[in-house]
């Protein structure tokens, strides 16, 4: 019970809000925050009575939804380590981004409407976090992409809003696609979709469990922007700051993540299917911390830097290391969050995200210079905040992956991995420096510190961001990995050497980012800096995949669209649709009923015609006697075809 | 039984054939709302009936036919009020130049 | 078997012949007729025969409910509605509008066909007829197993009355 009240009672404060929102004005934000505040205590309390050592590791609670006959479907919450972890990181990071966001949004006109839809949002995302079921978690799974439709296009009036949200729901759409065929399979192989026993699952789907692995993980890829459905998270940007920071950082986006760490058991069989995970994790890991370099407005360097680093987490897993995977999404929740109400707070004060008009901030906006310079050294991975140990397990993950006929994978992943540290620690760097160092490069300016509703919470994320990732260093026994326990079969500590090369890689990019950005030193030759500032523009426009699908996919669609409309124009006309054509063969049918039957008796075939004719005109009347006949003539006619007659 | 099943289910297909076609060729919109009440009348029949013939002591048949009762009172509260709204609205309720339906 | 009850055996199935037909008489001037106040005296007979017929089926309370609600409640508002519209008798009006030669074949077609199949099919009771229902089995049955639809009838009722009053009443 205690389970369904974790998601229920946010479910409860959307109802509320929805409805008495506007009655509410500015009380709206707190209805929402008691309910988490609530799903927080009680997931808290869980968690405590999981840690207790003679208590059963998991907590399941379902009943019965639809009684399907000889196969009925049983819904319910599981809460095991996993799950709980997840849970923990949504409602408290959640909570502190609301609280945020009562500053951030104080005076839009749909004040609680945000509420309500943020409620709604963690309704649906501990749904999906607490799912028994892989049907539980679909639906989860697409209420939190409906949210995120909401949200992104929130301020729907600016035509960039519309189009993001649109965006953003068609792109994960294609991903939603691949999820949902993975269920089909495992229901129609195995016929159960529980989450409990999946490696049971995955040995009687046998030959199959890689083919649902992939579709699972193309299901994670367009939650979590991996490549090729990484389009949409960049475009998101158009929300709220704190939407940005809330789903499109630190928690929907991980859902994909968390899928891939949830249903690990159906990739571990297959090293192929892991393989795929890790490189595609790897490139868009990489292909994003480039882009990252380039961009000149600061909530799109975070954005790809989250692209960047859900990739990451990609690569973790795909080294088949559940612990790793979750661990860095632990740490970067909290980091990522903590950096987007920065910059959240920072665009309050400035009212654009132009780093290039930035600069010298530090003098007006102490707390948020320091906690947001916090975020990004604990990202860059400096010891002892939590970006290091997170990234530190993922780069021993992948020295430890080994593929039977691929023996450098390991090596190869590695070496990938220490590059894209190497450019996370450059532009994190970078955007500190450009935006809060140096002189102001904008005369106009008259920024102001945030008020205390927003730097709170910055202070709170910031000791997070600074302190979580001590659950998983080795001076605490590695509590973390030992927390998720049987899912995490990569306990073992890599050779000393690759910390070192974690915190060199990390230095020597902080480094280089400080030459350049801080001390103002040109670093390509004169000679080479056209090819560097073509290529720049290239990697600007984060290497133009928007334009190739926007000529490669949206075109042709929008092309074949019109072929299609024209043709409805023309040859269909006004009679439109099928019920029209339905119309027409039941008026044949009735007209040869009419003509073999009454024949010359009553009126002759002409008026027959002339009869159909003047029917026909009828269909799509608006009257209502013409609609309810055809319906009535149809069922009978379904009725004698189900029939057999 | 002294009168077999089958007898009531003709009275009750009978009510509903003519219902049907008073409800798809009524012009006056309360015509259209009394073939309504004529078909939830033959189905509640066949409920009653089946339920003689083959039903259980609990009566279910009848408890159903007890809540299409219900259901067709408020149909046709809320079907009249409606009616004589468009009334006073348009001064007709002939279903023939009621058009709110065409696109 | 006394031999009395033999012969009201016979008559009340005699009976059933007239309920039946005086039914079906009614639903067709309910119909059919093009004074509406007519029509609506029709229906009166036909929800009386019906009622008449759960007489038949040993459901006196279904019978009862059926007098109150149908022909207490229902039919006077028809008639009040009849009332309070105009135009209830205007002979030049037409009764059915265009597509009754449609809809009458396919009414027919229903209604003959479903007789067809309701006389050639095996829907005969069994032998030993079931026992009626007790009013207080049937109470039970409302609410227990049928409590929560009950309760949404309830408040469908509320909320139709209180749509109904929103929508009829003079700006």
């Amino acid at each position: 019970m205690t389970l369904l009240l974790i998601p229920g009672l946010p479910l409860v404060s959307f109802v509320i809000l929805i409805f008495f929102g506007r009655r509410l004005g500015r009380l709206s934000p707190w209805v929402s925050l008691l309910a988490l505040a609530g799903s927080v205590f009680l997931s808290a309390r869980l968690f405590v009575s999981s840690l207790h050592p003679f208590s059963p590791s998991a907590i399941h609670f379902s009943f019965l939804w639809l009684p399907l006959g000889g196969r009925p479907i049983r819904l319910g919450f599981l809460a095991d380590p996993l799950s709980l972890t997840m849970c923990g990181v949504v409602t408290v990071v959640g909570w502190f981004i609301m609280l945020y966001s009562i500053g951030y949004m104080k005076g839009d006109p749909r004040f609680s409407r945000f509420f309500a839809y943020l409620s709604l949002f963690f309704a649906s995302m501990l749904t999906l976090v607490l799912a028994d079921h892989l049907l539980l978690l679909y639906i989860g799974w697409e209420l939190v992409g409906l949210c995120s439709y909401l949200l992104i296009g929130f301020w729907f009036e600016r035509p960039a809003a519309a189009n993001a949200c649109k965006k953003a729901f068609i792109t994960t759409r294609i991903g939603d696609l691949g999820l949902l065929l993975a269920i089909l399979l495992i229901a129609k192989t195995t016929g159960n979709l529980s989450l409990m026993n999946l490696s049971e699952t995955a040995s009687r789907l046998g030959p199959l469990a890689p083919v649902a692995a992939l579709l699972i993980f193309w299901g994670a890829a367009g939650k979590s922007a991996q490549i090729p459905l990484h389009v949409w998270l960049p475009d998101a940007m158009e929300g709220p700051t704190p939407v940005s920071a809330l789903i499109h950082a630190a928690t929907m986006v991980a859902a994909g993540v968390y899928l891939v760490a949830r249903t690990l058991p159906l990739f571990l069989p297959s090293p192929d299917a892991l393989l795929v995970v890790a490189a595609v994790g790897g490139a868009t890991s990489f292909f994003a911390a480039t882009v990252a370099c380039a961009q000149t407005d600061l909530k799109r360097i975070l954005a790809y830097s989250t692209i960047s680093q859900l990739g990451f987490m990609m690569l973790g897993l795909g080294c088949g290391s559940a612990g790793a995977g979750m661990f860095h999404l632990v740490t970067h929740a909290w980091f990522k969050a903590l950096l987007f109400l920065g910059a959240g707070s920072v665009i309050h004060a400035l009212h654009h995200q132009e780093v290039t008009r930035m600069g010298g901030l530090w003098k007006a906006m102490p707390v948020t210079a320091l906690t947001f310079t916090l975020g990004a050294i604990a990202m860059a991975g400096i010891p002892p905040l939590s970006g290091f140990w997170s990234k530190e397990e993922i780069f021993t993950a992948a020295f430890g992956f080994s593929h039977p006929n691929l023996p450098w994978a390991g090596q190869a992943l590695f070496g990938l991995a220490s590059a894209v540290a190497f450019l996370t620690a450059f532009y994190i760097t970078r955007a500190v420096l450009l935006t809060f160092a140096g002189p102001s490069r904008d005369p106009h300016a008259h920024p102001h510190e945030s008020p205390a509703v927003m730097t709170v919470p910055l202070l709170v994320l910031a000791a997070g961001a600074a302190g979580v990732g001590l659950v998983g260093s080795p001076w605490l026994g590695q509590l973390f990995q030992h927390f998720l326990g049987a899912e995490a079969p990569h306990g073992a500590r890599g050779p000393q050497w690759i910390a070192a090369c974690s915190i060199a890689v990390a230095a020597a990019g902080m480094g280089l980012s400080l030459l350049r950005y801080g001390l103002g030193v040109r670093l390509s030759p004169g000679a080479l800096a056209p090819a560097f500032s073509r290529a720049r523009g290239f990697i600007f426009e984060a290497y133009r995949v928007d334009k190739f699908y926007q000529r490669v996919v949206i075109d042709p669609v929008t092309r074949l669209a019109r072929a299609a409309f024209s043709f409805d124009g023309r040859v269909i006309d006004g009679l439109v649709n099928r019920t029209g054509q339905a119309g027409l063969w039941a008026s044949r049918v009735k007209g040869w009923v009419d003509q073999t039957l009454v024949d010359g008796a009553v009126n002759g075939a002409a008026v027959t015609v002339g009869k159909t004719g003047a029917w026909l005109r009828l269909l799509q009347t608006g009257l209502v006697q013409n609609y309810l006949l055809i319906a009535a003539i149809s069922t009978v006619a379904l009725f004698l075809i189900l029939k057999g007659v | 039984m002294i009168v077999p099943l089958p007898y009531f289910l003709v009275v009750g297909a009978g009510l509903f054939a003519m219902g049907l076609f008073g409800a798809l060729t009524r012009r006056n919109a309360i015509g259209i709302l009394m073939g309504i009440e004529l078909i939830l009348n033959a189905a509640n029949l066949n409920l009653v009936a089946f339920n003689r013939a083959w039903g259980t002591p609990e009566g279910t048949g009848q408890v159903m036919a007890l809540f299409v009762i219900g259901i067709a009172a408020a149909a046709a509260v809320v079907g009249l009020a409606l009616i004589l709204a468009i009334f006073r609205h348009r001064q007709t309720i002939s279903a023939d130049e009621i058009r709110l339906l065409k696109g | 078997m006394s031999v009395t009850d033999g012969v009201l055996e016979k008559a009340a199935q005699a009976a059933f012949y007239v309920v039946a037909l005086a039914t079906l008489l009614g639903a067709w001037w309910a119909v059919s007729a093009r004074n509406l106040f007519r029509a609506a005296l029709g229906l009166a007979l036909a929800l009386f025969g019906v009622a008449a017929l759960y007489l038949y089926l040993e459901a006196e309370f279904l019978a009862v409910v059926q007098l109150l609600i149908y022909v207490g409640a229902i039919l006077t508002l028809i008639l009040f509605g009849v009332m309070l519209t105009a135009r209830i008798a205007d002979p030049s009006q037409p009764r059915w509008n265009r597509q009754a030669g449609a809809a009458l074949g396919l009414a027919a077609g229903i209604g003959l066909g479903l007789g067809w199949l309701y006389l050639n099919g095996a829907w005969a009771a069994p032998g030993t007829a079931q026992p009626p229902v007790a009013l207080a089995a049937l109470g039970k049955t409302l609410v227990s197993g049928y409590l929560l639809p009950f309760e949404l009838l309830s408040l469908l009722l509320l909320g139709a009355l209180v749509g109904a009053l929103v929508i009829a009443k003079r700006e």
